[in-house]
């Protein structure tokens, strides 16, 4: 059988004595325990090293383990060559006893460094109190003088420790195969996976598919193309990645592996979404105020004139009354389509000031009070204290009247509308609920666009929720919606104070 | 002997139509296209009111006006556009212009010849004169600042369980209050910890709210006889809260007077202030129950 990794080997018998100086000095390690197939091919090797042939590692490995590190002294990080090779079951008590597993293949492939590096920031994090008990145990000269030297290495590890973990991007380094040779505290935190030790553990069995498969695709074109990837991902709705993937090139210009630095961009990317939004909405605004004040003139000539007709009716004959009552009818709603066009483009304000939510909310209730549709509709108010809110008071009514009534007809006047007011912070959280038939997630994106409705020609002017978010956004706040059929939710986060530059620039 | 109008709009068939109206409602009416006109027409003839739009090329209504009034003092003038009053309010108040009107759709025949009318006759005042002939009408008084709660859920009987109801009854609130503090009471607004809010008001302070209903409309009139309110003061303050100055803010972001007068016009589809120096100050609320002239507010203010 061929020896694989025989030049591995060879390399690290030589680095061998060097080697575990270094690694002495700077991450406390005393020994390395080398696990081979043929420890013949190690003739040379330093008194620091412990060489283990494969067949010597039988069941019940933690055991076996024990005795390793009794034998070799605090042993956790274990050089192997073949980890494929090794029985069944062994890495996995490896990695339950807390040893860290490094491929020997790393060494030829430039990784080494970096995955020991690795394995001695987590053996380091883990033995910080045995540490501790290990220095009261020493002699007091010897532990003064070492204790020197160990501070003045370890600061120097810690800080570019400290550089890795605390760069805000995730960082991950994986070989060619994909087993991961090192992975950052913000990797995980933005995948969501535990704090454990991820060496030369397959990224397939870390991440979740869909991360998988960004993990495999942008390996693979940063590989073919010898370049930098950069792409963005998005992981459902809650998560906005922007990934970057490097090819790991040695002086050779041998590719060893891949470089990931992933930043998780989720709020920026929706903050710019509600930005683009407003602005189209501007856009549109502009655009459409000219072309309704050029027909302001003409529809109410139009209508005058039905109207004149109509009041000499007596005269026509009933088809040609019928006729004219069409037409006037017509001319009418376009003159409400114009009213509503140029109420969504108009900025106007009353001016802000500080306001009741309660007694908004009410007025808006006394409005819809009225209003056959709301009969059979319960509504519940649950105004948690009595919150203020810094505001255009017209303007708020307008918000949450549209926003009821939306809830109404999403009811078909028969359901529960339950509104809540609370104050969170420096904000006032505001929810409409309705238990109507809920918004098709496929169009839960476009019910902020001008003109999307889903009524029924001639029943929606779909400006209503346009002008709500334009208002809302206006006062420096949010809205968000979540919807499944029977649960629809609207909620209004408002600031209950004056937020800065907002009196300066009432748009 | 008929009341002489002279109408100015560049869309003829506008002043065609209104042209015929007003020739059917007893006045002699002629014609200008442009401000030019209008003006080489005031020299020739005499005319009683001048009635023009705003939106004109070469020369504006607003300016217009400005010339006219001041070669024919006695000469009575309006405007009337199809464009959002709100946007001139800044120039109505340069220019003592009181009474705009608006072109919408449906058209408001009525609101033409109601204006129309006040201006020639200078018979404003009452809140009859802006409900149908065969309006039901209530009157009531308040004598105590007690009242005004009295006055308010007057209204919520009187009107019933309708919307428009709701937005008259907010703004008759606000109204009424004005009317007694400041009207009657003369109190100052930056003074309001030194009200006396509980407090009987002396028999000259009595105000008046009026209360009407005809099938397409619903009214209240609220008037003091102290007529301290000015035409000035109310162009005053809707431009303080209306314009703008070049960053978008209203220019009384920081102050608050006024607000109450304005936010009432909002709300209410046809707002008309009456006032004669010294003496009277009305202000009428009209609501159209079926909500049929939504769409941009006329102003309507008359001083004499």
């Amino acid at each position: 059988m061929a020896h694989p990794h025989r030049k591995e080997v060879a390399v690290l018998a030589k680095l061998g004595a060097k080697l575990i100086e270094k690694l002495g000095e700077a991450m406390s390690v005393d020994y390395a325990l080398y696990v081979v197939d043929h420890p013949e091919d190690l003739s040379a090797h330093s008194p620091e090293t412990a060489i283990v042939p494969l067949t010597a590692i039988e069941p019940p490995f933690h055991d076996w383990l024990e005795r390793m590190r009794f034998f070799s002294g605090e042993a956790h990080i274990l050089l192997v060559g073949d980890p494929d090779a090794l029985p069944e079951g062994f890495l996995a008590s490896a990695r339950q006893g807390q040893c860290s597993i490094i491929p020997t293949a790393w060494v030829a492939n430039g990784l080494f460094l970096p995955g020991l590096f690795q394995a001695c920031q987590m053996r380091e994090q883990r033995n910080q109190i045995a540490d501790l008990h290990r220095h009261e145990r020493s002699d007091q000269d010897l532990h003064r003088e070492l204790d020197f030297r160990s501070q003045v290495l370890r600061w120097e590890k810690d800080f570019t420790a400290n550089i890795i973990s605390s760069i805000t991007s995730g960082l991950m380094i994986s070989d060619l195969e994909g087993n991961l040779v090192m992975v950052n505290d913000e990797t995980k935190r933005i995948f969501g996976i535990g704090p454990k030790d991820y060496l030369a553990v397959h990224y397939r069995e870390i991440f979740e598919a869909p991360a998988v498969l960004a993990m495999e695709e942008f390996s693979a074109a940063a590989l073919r193309s010898r370049a930098r990837v950069v792409s963005e991902r998005s992981f459902g709705e809650d998560l906005i990645v922007s990934w970057k993937c490097y090819p790991v090139v040695n002086q050779a210009g041998e590719i060893q592996g891949t470089l990931h630095l992933i930043d998780d961009i989720t709020k920026q990317e929706l903050t710019e979404r509600q930005l683009v939004q407003a602005e189209k909405l501007a856009t549109m605004g502009t655009m459409l105020s000219g072309v309704a004040h050029e027909l302001r003139n003409p529809l109410a000539i139009m209508s005058g004139r039905c109207q004149r007709l109509l009041s000499k009716k007596d005269n026509f004959d009933e088809w040609t009354v019928h006729y004219l009552d069409s037409i006037n009818e017509q001319t009418i709603r376009c003159g409400a389509i114009v009213n509503n066009l140029l109420s969504f483009s108009r900025r106007e304000s009353a001016g802000y000031d500080y306001y009741g939510l309660g007694k908004i909310l009410d007025e808006v209730l006394t409005y819809v009070d009225y209003q056959n549709f709301f009969d059979k509709i319960e509504v519940r108010k649950q105004f948690k204290d009595d919150p203020l809110i810094y505001c255009d008071r017209l303007q708020m009514v307008q918000v949450f009247l549209n926003l009821v009534v939306n809830a109404g007809d999403a009811m078909n006047g028969h359901g529960i509308l339950t509104l809540t007011a609370q104050a969170r912070g420096d904000t006032t959280v505001v929810g409409i609920h309705d238990t109507g038939e809920g918004i098709d997630p496929k169009n839960m994106k476009k019910i902020f666009d001008p003109f999307f409705t889903t009524k029924e020609a001639g029943k929606g002017t779909g400006l209503g929720l346009p002008i709500v978010y334009r208002i809302v956004q206006l006062h420096g706040g949010e809205i968000h919606v979540t919807s499944s059929p029977g649960n629809t939710l609207f909620e209004v986060i408002l600031p209950t104070r004056k937020k800065d530059g907002l009196s300066d620039s009432s748009r | 002997m008929a009341s002489r109008i002279l109408l100015v709009d560049d869309e003829f068939d506008m002043i065609d139509m209104l042209g015929e109206v007003l020739r059917e409602n007893g006045y002699t009416v002629e014609t200008a296209a442009n401000g030019v006109e209008a003006l080489t027409a005031l020299e020739k003839g005499h005319f009683d009111l001048l009635l023009s739009d705003i939106n004109m090329p070469r020369m504006k209504g607003f300016e217009l006006l400005r010339i006219a009034r001041e070669r024919y003092p006695d000469l009575k003038s309006a405007l009337i556009t199809a464009y959002n009053i709100n946007d001139y309010i800044t120039l109505a108040r340069e220019q003592d212009v009181g009474n705009i009107i608006c072109k919408t759709s449906p058209f408001n025949f009525e609101e033409v010849l109601s204006m129309v009318k006040n201006l020639v006759t200078e018979d404003v005042f009452g809140i009859e004169k802006y409900v149908d002939k065969s309006a039901e009408i209530h009157t009531l008084e308040i004598r105590h600042s007690r009242d005004i709660d009295t006055a308010v859920d007057f209204a919520t009987e009187f009107f019933g369980k309708i919307e428009a109801a709701v937005r008259l009854n907010i703004a008759l609130r606000e109204i009424a209050t004005n009317a007694v503090f400041y009207g009657a009471r003369n109190e100052r607004g930056d003074r309001k910890e030194t009200w006396e809010i509980d407090v009987a008001l002396k028999p000259d302070e009595t105000v008046r709210v009026s209360y009407a209903r005809d099938a397409e409309k619903i009214a209240t009139a609220v008037v003091d006889t102290k007529g301290r309110l000015t035409k000035r003061d109310v162009l005053y303050w809707l431009d303080r809260n209306i314009a703008r100055d070049l960053d978008g803010t209203p220019l009384n972001i920081h102050d608050i007077h006024g607000r109450g007068l304005f936010i009432s016009r909002e709300t209410i589809d046809r707002f008309i202030i009456n006032i004669r120096r010294k003496t009277i100050s009305e202000i009428i609320s009209v609501q159209f129950t079926e909500g049929k002239y939504k769409g941009y507010r006329p102003l309507l203010i008359n001083e004499f």
